[in-house]
């Protein structure tokens, strides 16, 4: 077990180094001259641009500048805003509860949703609750996540407002240790920005497992004995079929930490994809470099975890 | 259902070809502002009605007109971005598959790598750095596209590989390229035709997204997704601006997984839906 997780950790630093290396060349090698002008501001001479590049260190060697921009990542320092002046892996931080309590908010709702959901579509294959989860899943599929949000704001924010029912907030984000009610109420709608596209596609995910499941031998030698479908579906057969869910999830949730984009910006909510996005349209290159790398990093440790969890649990993988 | 799907990809296809044609026959504003007649007296968007079917949106323009104009443009995108990550993917899956070893090793470190960066970050800041063209929007499109065709076709000619008739074809003194072509390829051709129908929606909803958020095909040159983010503010007033661009969409969305999904169940009965995991829902 244990060579099978430095393995895999082995595998993930060297994913990570080859994405500081792309981060690196794609954003700051690919236009220094540039940032520097963007700074300096429009009609700057040459010499305001030559100063403003040796302010940021921007005429050294491209080599020494990689190492100085990693070392720094890896002591947690990412750098200044160009604009603000605040340190990046800081205002990370401080944005992170927002993301987090989103994403980790709409997947515990699109698990809850879809295990059952799944589950009882995999006991009638074909019957009509079983073609609504596949319509489920294909629609999720094919909304984009703006236009669910969209929807959601017109139909249960402004449409309700008008009928005289003020019912959700607008948008906006309330720390839980502030309000707990109040937090709840404006993450909801975002819940479910997310978990409607996810709902879906986790339990057409868990039907098709299931349905797996309910054909072992197990299974049928339980039902042999006597145990009841509804013990079946909801203990025995259950804990398998769940197991490759652990894997969709996982996935979905370091994906998530790493920045809830276009969710954020629907709704208002300050988190780190909202950071990201303000970066991207200042030029604000620290800002753009530290989330990529950050949301990188989510990624990659998830992917690890979801691979260690998945050998703990089954133990023929770690023999591949 | 799928024929459904197809017959309405075909007819989306006729319009995004023909749609020049088609907005000239309707002879309205889709690019130029008509505030004479595509607002009323107050510079308020018209309501759908005989002269804008489809109403106008926050200049004037006629809907209908900017949507057959946008579906060229996005099934373009689409089309194109989908058959080159198609044609990468394949590519470097077969070779990673049939030569194993060192190269498959790098080349899945690669695929990992693109899986674990975030695609709208980083998109978003290439354009941002680059300027916003098709170009650029279509190559950052391929770039995280094709990761995931090339993981599956890896795994695909790994097992294909080990087949004895593949042995027996080297036994008798076949080239790599002629089992290349005459046994591995066909063999792929199902599952990768299958997954291009899907990769198709995801591009679009990609595409759509990062229109959305203003850094997709610059306006006037309407696609759903600018159109959707252009109109956004006037929910209130003028909403159908806003829902049939979003119609459009999930119409061609739709109907392209529905595509997908027949082909899938009519050539692999019984399959687990494994591989469509993260990257498909990457543009969120």
């Amino acid at each position: 077990m244990l060579r099978y997780f430095v393995r895999r950790a082995g595998a993930s630093l060297l994913v990570l180094f080859l994405v500081s290396i792309a981060v690196f060349s794609l954003f700051f090698a690919g236009a220094p001259s540039s940032i520097a002008m963007r700074f300096a501001g429009e009609g700057a001479t040459r010499e305001t641009v030559a100063l403003v590049e040796q302010n940021l260190g921007l005429d050294r060697p491209l080599p020494v500048q990689y190492l100085d921009w990693v070392g720094g990542l890896l002591s947690l320092d990412f750098g200044v805003s160009f604009r603000t002046q605040e340190p990046v892996f800081e205002s990370i931080v401080s944005r992170l509860p927002a993301t987090a309590s989103l994403a980790l908010g709409a997947i515990l709702i699109a698990v809850l949703v879809a295990v059952p959901l799944g589950s009882m579509a995999a006991r009638k294959p074909g019957s009509l609750l079983d073609r609504t989860v596949s319509i489920l899943a294909i629609s999720g599929l094919s909304a984009p996540t703006f236009l669910i949000g969209l929807g959601l704001f017109y139909v249960l924010f402004y449409q309700l407002n008008r009928l005289g029912l003020p019912s959700f907030p607008s948008g906006g984000y309330v720390p839980i240790h502030e309000s707990p009610l109040q937090w709840f109420l404006h993450m909801l709608l975002p819940w479910f920005t997310v978990a409607l596209v996810n709902i879906g596609v986790y339990a057409r995910f868990v039907r098709s497992t299931m349905i797996d499941t309910l054909r072992t031998d197990f299974v049928w030698f339980a039902r042999a004995k006597g145990m009841s479908e509804r013990r079946i579906l909801g203990r025995l057969a259950l804990k398998p079929s769940l197991a490759p869910l652990i894997t969709l999830v996982g996935l979905d949730i370091g994906g998530l930490l790493g920045g809830t984009i276009i969710t954020e910006q629907i709704w208002g909510i300050p988190g780190v994809g909202s950071y990201a996005v303000t970066g991207v349209l200042n030029g604000d290159l620290n800002v753009v470099m530290g989330t990529v790398m950050f949301a990188a990093v989510f990624i990659v440790v998830m992917n690890l975890v979801v691979d260690v969890a998945y050998a703990l649990i089954d133990p023929r993988v770690r023999l591949r | 259902m799928s024929v459904a799907a197809l017959v309405t990809i075909a007819l989306l296809a006729l319009v995004a070809i023909f749609a020049p044609l088609l907005v000239d026959w309707l002879s309205l504003s889709a690019i130029d502002p008509d505030r004479e007649h595509g607002l009323n007296q107050y510079g308020v968007p018209v309501a759908p009605s005989a002269q804008f079917w489809l109403g106008t949106d926050f200049v004037g323009r006629d809907v209908l007109s900017r949507i057959l104009l946008g579906a060229r443009n996005t099934f373009f995108i689409a089309i194109v971005s989908a058959l080159a990550a198609i044609l990468i993917g394949t590519c470097i899956g077969v070779i990673a598959g049939l030569y194993g070893g060192i190269v498959d090793t790098i080349f899945a470190a690669i695929i990992d790598f693109v899986i674990a960066l975030p695609f709208l970050v980083v998109a978003m800041a290439v354009v941002v750095i680059h300027g916003a063209s098709v170009g650029v929007l279509m190559l950052t499109i391929i770039v995280f596209s094709w990761s995931t065709v090339a993981r599956m076709v890896r795994s695909l000619v790994l097992t294909i590989r080990e087949m004895d008739y593949i042995k027996a074809t080297k036994t008798l003194g076949a080239t790599d390229l002629r089992i290349v072509v005459r046994h591995i390829l066909p063999n792929i051709a199902g599952p990768v035709l299958t997954y291009g129908s899907l990769l198709i929606p995801q591009i679009i909803v990609m595409e759509a997204s990062l229109s959305f958020l203003g850094l997709g095909i610059q306006p006037p040159n309407p696609t759903w997704g600018g159109m959707i983010a252009e109109n956004q503010g006037n929910y209130a007033i003028a909403w159908w601006s806003i829902f049939f661009p979003g119609v459009a969409l999930l119409i061609s969305t739709l109907s392209f997984n529905l595509l997908g999904d027949g082909l899938r169940d009519a050539m692999t009965p019984g399959t687990r839906l494994r591989g469509r995991t993260r990257a498909e829902r990457r543009s969120r």
